[in-house]
C-alpha cells in the first residue's frame, strides 16, 4: 500500500510539475500573435468569445490586424482575407468561410505549431518549409499535415495540392494518404474513407479560381534592361525596375 | 656656416618667388573644391585653365594623399577644351580626409600649381564621408541573439500606397538581452511611437507614404548603444511604374575610336595637330580585358612619351596584368601611381592570402643630348698674351637629355590584409649608361660619331687629346643614377577590421653616378684611402642590385686615420631609413587615428618625388560622426621635427592644429557645409641676432650674427659668429565651402561657394609674411522647360607675399551653357571667361651703413648687410578673354562629329590673339 501511495505521490507531483511547466510555456507564448491579416476585403469578422473579442475589420483601421490563438476569422459573402503567419506561411481565405486559428509561437526561437480548424468554406495555403514545426488544417472529417507546400482545402474534406506534399488523414478511421503535386483527396462525410486521384492543369486552374481576389498585393520587381549610347558614344545599359502583379 | 646661412636665405627668397611666379604667368588655374568626397564612389574634380591649349603643356598630374600621408599618390589628368577633369575614388580604408594639389608642367618646364602657394604643404583638404545610402547600415553594430521574420512588405517589392503594412516578428531570449527597446525607422525617421509594438512583434501602417523607394530599419536601443537588427527596402508604386536602378556592367565588348584634327594659331605660329584615340573593353565571365591607345602628331622625342597605349587583362580577383603605359602602386615609400612603360602584374591566391606583384619597365625614356660644336676661349693676360685655352661644350636648343631609366620591382605578401598580412617589397631603379651618348670628356667625342671638334685646329685637338679632362661641359654632365628601395610592411585588423594597424619600414640607397661601377681598391687608393678587399668583393657581388661607389648619396664607409693612413670601415647610415606606423580605430560614431613616421634625410625613391624627407613625428586625429553621419567634427594635432639624423645646425619643430566641421544632410534641399581651420607654427629655436643692426632692421638682416667672448692668444676677445638662420613663423589657414540645391522659376540650381584664407606671419624675417584670400562661386542651373543647362561663376584671388614684395590680384568670371536639340542629337555649348591679372613686384636690395647696392658699393663687412625692398616696383596688368564654343552632332547611333573652337584675347599686351579650331570624329561600338 505504501508503495502504491508512493507512486500516487510521485504521479501527483509530476503532474503538478508538468502543469506548472506547461502553464509557464503557455504564458511565454500566448502574448504574441500567431498571424496577421495582411490584406482583406470587407466583410471580415474577427471573433474570440473567450476574450470577448468581436470585431468587424475596417480597411482604414485594421490592416495588419493581429490574430491570436483561439481567434476565429469569418469572411462574409463578399469578404476575402489574406493571413500571414509568423513563419511567413500564407492562408488565402475565400468568401463565406470560417476558420479558427490555434497555435503557439516561441519567443526565443522560431519554433511554432499552427492549426487551422476549417469550419466552413475554403482556404488556399502557401506553407513555408516547416523544419521541426507543425502546420495542420483540420475539418470535421479530415486532417491535412503539411511540410511546405501550396494546397487548397475545403471544409467538406476536399484537398488538392498544387506543389509539394500533404499527408491527409481521415479522422474517424485514421486512414492516411500522401498527396503530391496535382493530386486531390476527398474524405467522406463519416471521416472513414479517402478517395484520391490526379488533376489536370485545367482542373487545378479551376480549383484555384477565386483565390486571385486575395493575392498578396506586394508587387514583384522585374528588370527591364535598356541599351543606348550616351553622349560620348559609349554603349550604356540602364536597368529599369518594373513592379508587376506577382503570380502567387 | 656662413655659406649655409646665405644659401638658406637665398632659398627662402627663391621659394617665395617660386610660389608667386605662377601667378605672373599668362595661365592661372581655377578650381572649385568639392565640399565633401563620398567614399566608394567616383568623385569628379575639374580644373579650369582659361586660354591653355593641348600644346602648351607636357603633362598634368593630380597629387593626392590620405590623412596627411608621408607622400602623395599621383594620377594623370586628361585635358579637353580648357578643362582638366579627373576623379578620385576614396578607397574603403579608414581615411577621413583627402589632400590634393594639381600640377601642370608647361612645355618650358615651368610648373603651374593649384593651390599656387607651396602646394604640397598647403594642399586642398576635403573630408571623406561614407556613401549616403550606406550610412544607416554601416553606422550600427549588428545585434546578436535576436532573430526576426519580415512579414510585410517583402524586401525589394513594390506595394501600392493603400496596402503598405509593415510587420516584423521578433524572436529572442529576453533574459540574455541587455535592457532596451526595439525601434522602427522609416527612411531614418523613428516611428516607434506610432507603431503597434509588443515584446515580440512590431507593426505599423503608415499613412500617406510617398511613392518611391523607402527603407525600413529595426533597431534595438539600450541606454548606451543602438544596435541594428535588420533593414530592408521596398517601394511604394503603382502597378507598371518603373524606377531607375542604375548603370550596370555588361558582357558586350565596348569601345570607341576618336580621330581629331586641330588647327591652332598660338602667338602667331600656325600649328596643325592630328591625333587618334581608341579604347576597347569587355569581359567574358570572370575574365576582363581592355586596351587603349593614343597617337598624336605632337609626339616629340625630346619629351617623355606623348603617345600612350596599354592593355589590361584580369581574371576575377586572382590575376591582374597591365602592359604598356601603366601606373603601378606598391607603397607610399616606393611607387604610388607614377607612369612607367612596361608591365605590372599581380596574382592573388588562396582567397587573397598569398599575393604577388611584379613590375618592370621604363620609368623615363632616353632623350639624346643635343650638343653644339666645341667652343675655344683664350685665356689672356695683359693685352694680347694668350697663356692658355679653355674648351667648352654646350647644349644647343636646351638639348640636355637623360638616360633611359629602368625600374624593376616586386612585392610578396602573406595573409589577407583585413586580417593579418605581412609583406616584403623591393624596387630597383637604374639608368642605362649606354642608352645615350653622354660626353664627359674629350675622349667621348673622339670615340663617338659626333663631329663636334671639327672647328678645332690640329693643335687644339692634340691639346685636348693629351688632357681630355680639360673639356668643360657647360650646364654640367648628366650622371646616371642608381636607386634601391627595399622594405617590409605589416598590417592587421581586429574587431571586424574596425581597429587597424598598418606599418611600413624601408631602406634606400641612391648612387648619383654609377658610371665607374662599384668601388674598387684601386679607386679607393686614388681617392686616398684603403678599403679591405673583403669589402670590395662584397660591393662587387651587390652590384647587380645596386652599384656602391664613392658617389653614393650616403657612403656607408667611415674613414679613420691611423698613423697617417686612412682606412675605410663600413657602417650603417640610419639616414637612409624610413618608416611609418599607423593605428586607427574606426567605429560608427568615432574615427581615431594615430600615426608616427620617421623619414631620414637621405631616403630616396626615384619613383616617388613627393616623399617628404628628413621628418619625424606623430599625428593624432579624431573624427566624431553625429546625427546619423550627417555632422562630422574633426580635430587633429601634429608634431613634426626635421634634422632627424642630427646633421644640421638647428632643428625645426612644426606643430599643426587642425579642425573641421562638415554638415552633410541626405536631404538635398538642405545645404552641405564644410568649414575648417589649420594653425601651424614652425620654430627652430634660433634667436634673431645681429648686433650691428638696429632693432628695426634686425629682421631684415642678411646674416644672423652673435658675439661671443673667447680667449685668443691669452686675451679675452669678442668675436662675431654666424649662427644658423632663425625660423619662427605661424600660418593660419581657414577654408569654408557651402553648396545648396534649390528650385527657382522652374529651374533646378546648384550653388557652390568656396572661401579660403591663408595668413603666414614670420616673426624673424621681415619679408616672410604671406596673405592670400580666394573666393569662388558657381551656379549651375538646369531648366525644366528647355533642354538647357547654364553655368555662371566668379573667382577671386588676392595674394601678397614677401611682406609687400609681390602683390597679385586675379579675378574673373565665366558664363556658359549647353543646349540639347533634336532629341539630343545636337548638343551646342559655349562659354565666355574673363580673367583680370594685376601684379606688382619689387626686387630685393642689399644695403648696409654705406647705402644700398643698387646705388653704390657696399662696405667690406658683409655682417651688417640687410635686405630692403627696392623703391621701384614693376606693375603688370592684363586681362584675358577666352571664348569657347563647341557642338556635338550624333550622326547615327555609332557615329558622332564634334567641333570645338577657342579664341583667346589678351588685353594690355602686345600679344596676338590665339585661336584653336578642332574637329573630332567618334565611332563607338
Amino acid at each position: 500500500m505504501k508503495r502504491l501511495f508512493k507512486y500516487v505521490y510521485i504521479s501527483v507531483f509530476l503532474i503538478t510539475g508538468m502543469g506548472f511547466v506547461s502553464s509557464s510555456v503557455i504564458n511565454s507564448t500566448s502574448d504574441r500573435p500567431i498571424a496577421i491579416v495582411k490584406h482583406f476585403k470587407p466583410d471580415v469578422n474577427l471573433r474570440n468569445l473567450e476574450v470577448d473579442k468581436d470585431l468587424m475589420l475596417d480597411p482604414q483601421e485594421n490592416m495588419g490586424e493581429q490574430l491570436f490563438s483561439g481567434d476565429s476569422l469569418i469572411t462574409r459573402e463578399e469578404g476575402f482575407a489574406l493571413v500571414v503567419f509568423m513563419d511567413r506561411s500564407v492562408a488565402k481565405v475565400k468568401p463565406s468561410s470560417m476558420l479558427i486559428l490555434k497555435g503557439e509561437v516561441g519567443t526565443a526561437s522560431k519554433e511554432m505549431s499552427t492549426r487551422i480548424d476549417l469550419e466552413e468554406g475554403e482556404v488556399f495555403l502557401e506553407v513555408q518549409p516547416q523544419g521541426g514545426n507543425d502546420f495542420e488544417v483540420a475539418t470535421n472529417r479530415s486532417l491535412a499535415s503539411v511540410k511546405g507546400t501550396n494546397f487548397g482545402n475545403r471544409s467538406d474534406g476536399y484537398i488538392w495540392v498544387q506543389e509539394g506534399q500533404v499527408d491527409v488523414t481521415a479522422l474517424n478511421s485514421g486512414q492516411t494518404v500522401s498527396l503530391f503535386e496535382k493530386m486531390y483527396a476527398q474524405v467522406d462525410d463519416q471521416g472513414n474513407d479517402i478517395q484520391s486521384g490526379t488533376l489536370s492543369d485545367e482542373e487545378i486552374e479551376e480549383l484555384d479560381e477565386g483565390f486571385d481576389e486575395v493575392e498578396d498585393n506586394d508587387l514583384e520587381q522585374k528588370e527591364i534592361i535598356l541599351k543606348f549610347r550616351d553622349q560620348n558614344g559609349q554603349l550604356q545599359e540602364i536597368t529599369i525596375d518594373v513592379f508587376e502583379e506577382g503570380n502567387n | 656656416m656662413l655659406v649655409k646661412g646665405v644659401i638658406k636665405k637665398i632659398l627662402t627668397i627663391f621659394i617665395i618667388l617660386a610660389a608667386t611666379s605662377t601667378a605672373y604667368s599668362q595661365f592661372n588655374i581655377q578650381h572649385q573644391a568639392p565640399v565633401l568626397f563620398e567614399r566608394g564612389v567616383d568623385n569628379a574634380i575639374t580644373f579650369n585653365v582659361p586660354g591653355i591649349t593641348q600644346t602648351d603643356f607636357q603633362q598634368a598630374i593630380l597629387y593626392y594623399r590620405y590623412d596627411g600621408a608621408s607622400s602623395y599618390q599621383q594620377k594623370e589628368v586628361q585635358y579637353n577644351n580648357g578643362f582638366f577633369r579627373t576623379s578620385i575614388y576614396p578607397e574603403a580604408n579608414n581615411a577621413s580626409t583627402i589632400e590634393y594639389y594639381f600640377e601642370i608642367t608647361l612645355n618650358s618646364g615651368v610648373g603651374l600649381f593649384y593651390p599656387n602657394n607651396l602646394p604640397s604643404e598647403n594642399p586642398v583638404t576635403v573630408e571623406i564621408v561614407d556613401e549616403a545610402g550606406d550610412q544607416k547600415t554601416q553606422s550600427k553594430e549588428q545585434i546578436e541573439g535576436v532573430d526576426y521574420t519580415i512579414l510585410s512588405p517583402d524586401a525589394g517589392t513594390g506595394v501600392s500606397p493603400e496596402n503598405v503594412v509593415i510587420a516584423v516578428a521578433l524572436f529572442y531570449d529576453m533574459q540574455s538581452l541587455e535592457p532596451g527597446e526595439f525601434r522602427l525607422l522609416i527612411d531614418g525617421q523613428d516611428v516607434t511611437e506610432q507603431a503597434d509594438t509588443s515584446a515580440y512583434y512590431i507593426s505599423y501602417v503608415p499613412k500617406n507614404l510617398e511613392r518611391g523607394r523607402h527603407s525600413i530599419a529595426i533597431e534595438y536601443a539600450t541606454d548606451t548603444k543602438t544596435y541594428a537588427v535588420t533593414n530592408w527596402d521596398f517601394s511604394v508604386v503603382a502597378p507598371g511604374q518603373a524606377t531607375f536602378q542604375g548603370f550596370q556592367e555588361n558582357n558586350i565588348p565596348q569601345g570607341n575610336v576618336e580621330l581629331s584634327a586641330r588647327n591652332q594659331v598660338i602667338a602667331g605660329d600656325i600649328n596643325n595637330a592630328y591625333s587618334g584615340r581608341g579604347r576597347v573593353s569587355g569581359k567574358v565571365g570572370d575574365f576582363r580585358y581592355s586596351a587603349k591607345g593614343f597617337l598624336t602628331s605632337q609626339e616629340d622625342p625630346r619629351l617623355q612619351p606623348q603617345n600612350r597605349y596599354g592593355v589590361n587583362l584580369a581574371y576575377g580577383d586572382i590575376w591582374n596584368f597591365e602592359a604598356g603605359h601603366v601606373y603601378p602602386n606598391m607603397s607610399q615609400f616606393t611607387i604610388a601611381g607614377r607612369r612607367i612603360h612596361g608591365l605590372n602584374t599581380s596574382v592573388h591566391l588562396l582567397n587573397e592570402n598569398i599575393n604577388m606583384q611584379f613590375m618592370y619597365g621604363e620609368l623615363e625614356r632616353s632623350i639624346t643630348n643635343l650638343y653644339d660644336s666645341l667652343i675655344v676661349e683664350d685665356v689672356v693676360i695683359g693685352a694680347d698674351s694668350v697663356v692658355d685655352r679653355n674648351y667648352f661644350l654646350t647644349y644647343k636648343d636646351q638639348g640636355r637629355g637623360n638616360f633611359q631609366r629602368t625600374i624593376t620591382g616586386g612585392r610578396l605578401s602573406f595573409g589577407n590584409e583585413e586580417k593579418f598580412q605581412i609583406g616584403f617589397h623591393a624596387l630597383k631603379i637604374e639608368d642605362d649608361t649606354t642608352s645615350i651618348t653622354n660626353v664627359r670628356d674629350y675622349r667621348d667625342i673622339v670615340n663617338s660619331n659626333l663631329t663636334l671638334n671639327s672647328n678645332l685646329n690640329a693643335l687644339e685637338q692634340d691639346s685636348l687629346a693629351a688632357n681630355p679632362e680639360d673639356l668643360v661641359v657647360r650646364s654640367g654632365n648628366i650622371n646616371p643614377r642608381g636607386n634601391l628601395v627595399a622594405g617590409g610592411d605589416l598590417q592587421f585588423g581586429i574587431d571586424n577590421n574596425r581597429i587597424r594597424f598598418e606599418s611600413e619600414a624601408v631602406i634606400s640607397a641612391l648612387n648619383n653616378n654609377i658610371y665607374d661601377g662599384p668601388l674598387t681598391s684601386q679607386r679607393a687608393d686614388d681617392l686616398g684611402f684603403d678599403v679591405d678587399e673583403g669589402i670590395t668583393d662584397l660591393l662587387e657581388q651587390l652590384s647587380w642590385l645596386i652599384i656602391v661607389n664613392e658617389n653614393m648619396d650616403v657612403l656607408p664607409l667611415n674613414l679613420n686615420e691611423d698613423d697617417g693612413e686612412i682606412t675605410a670601415e663600413p657602417f650603417f647610415p640610419t639616414s637612409i631609413l624610413a618608416g611609418n606606423g599607423e593605428l586607427s580605430f574606426r567605429y560608427p560614431g568615432n574615427s581615431l587615428r594615430i600615426q608616427y613616421r620617421w623619414i631620414g634625410p637621405n631616403f630616396n625613391s626615384l619613383a616617388n618625388s613627393t616623399i617628404r624627407r628628413d621628418i619625424a613625428g606623430f599625428t593624432v586625429s579624431d573624427r566624431v560622426n553625429l546625427f546619423s553621419n550627417r555632422l562630422y567634427v574633426t580635430i587633429a594635432y601634429e608634431n613634426l621635427q626635421d634634422n632627424v639624423s642630427n646633421t644640421r645646425d638647428a632643428t625645426t619643430n612644426t606643430i599643426s592644429y587642425r579642425s573641421n566641421i562638415s554638415w552633410y544632410p541626405v536631404n538635398r534641399d538642405l545645404p552641405r557645409i564644410s568649414a575648417s581651420f589649420r594653425y601651424r607654427t614652425r620654430d627652430n629655436g634660433v634667436q634673431r641676432q645681429n648686433y650691428l643692426l638696429s632693432d628695426d632692421l634686425l629682421n631684415a638682416a642678411v646674416r644672423n650674427i652673435q658675439r661671443e667672448q673667447r680667449t685668443i692668444n691669452g686675451q679675452d676677445t669678442l668675436i662675431a659668429i654666424v649662427t644658423p638662420t632663425p625660423r619662427n613663423n605661424n600660418s593660419l589657414n581657414i577654408n569654408s565651402s557651402i553648396t545648396q540645391q534649390f528650385r527657382l522659376f522652374n529651374t533646378r540650381n546648384d550653388l557652390s561657394l568656396n572661401i579660403s584664407n591663408l595668413k603666414t606671419t614670420d616673426e624673424v624675417f621681415a619679408f616672410g609674411d604671406v596673405l592670400s584670400t580666394s573666393v569662388s562661386v558657381n551656379l549651375t542651373s538646369r531648366f525644366n522647360d528647355a533642354p538647357l543647362e547654364t553655368q555662371l561663376g566668379y573667382t577671386y584671388n588676392d595674394t601678397e607675399s614677401g611682406s609687400g614684395q609681390s602683390q597679385v590680384l586675379i579675378s574673373g568670371f565665366y558664363v556658359g551653357g549647353q543646349l540639347f536639340l533634336w532629341d539630343n542629337t545636337l548638343n551646342i555649348n559655349a562659354r565666355l571667361a574673363y580673367t583680370n591679372n594685376d601684379s606688382e613686384t619689387r626686387n630685393f636690395d642689399v644695403c648696409d651703413s654705406s647705402g644700398c647696392s643698387s646705388d653704390q658699393a657696399l662696405n667690406e663687412n658683409p655682417n651688417d648687410d640687410y635686405f630692403a625692398l627696392a623703391d621701384e616696383s614693376t606693375s603688370r596688368s592684363f586681362g584675358s578673354y577666352v571664348f569657347q564654343a563647341g557642338a556635338r552632332y550624333n550622326i547615327t547611333e555609332n557615329h558622332a562629329l564634334l567641333f570645338d573652337a577657342n579664341l583667346t584675347n589678351i588685353t594690355n599686351q602686345s600679344v596676338q590673339n590665339d585661336r584653336i579650331v578642332q574637329l573630332r570624329y567618334v565611332y563607338s561600338f
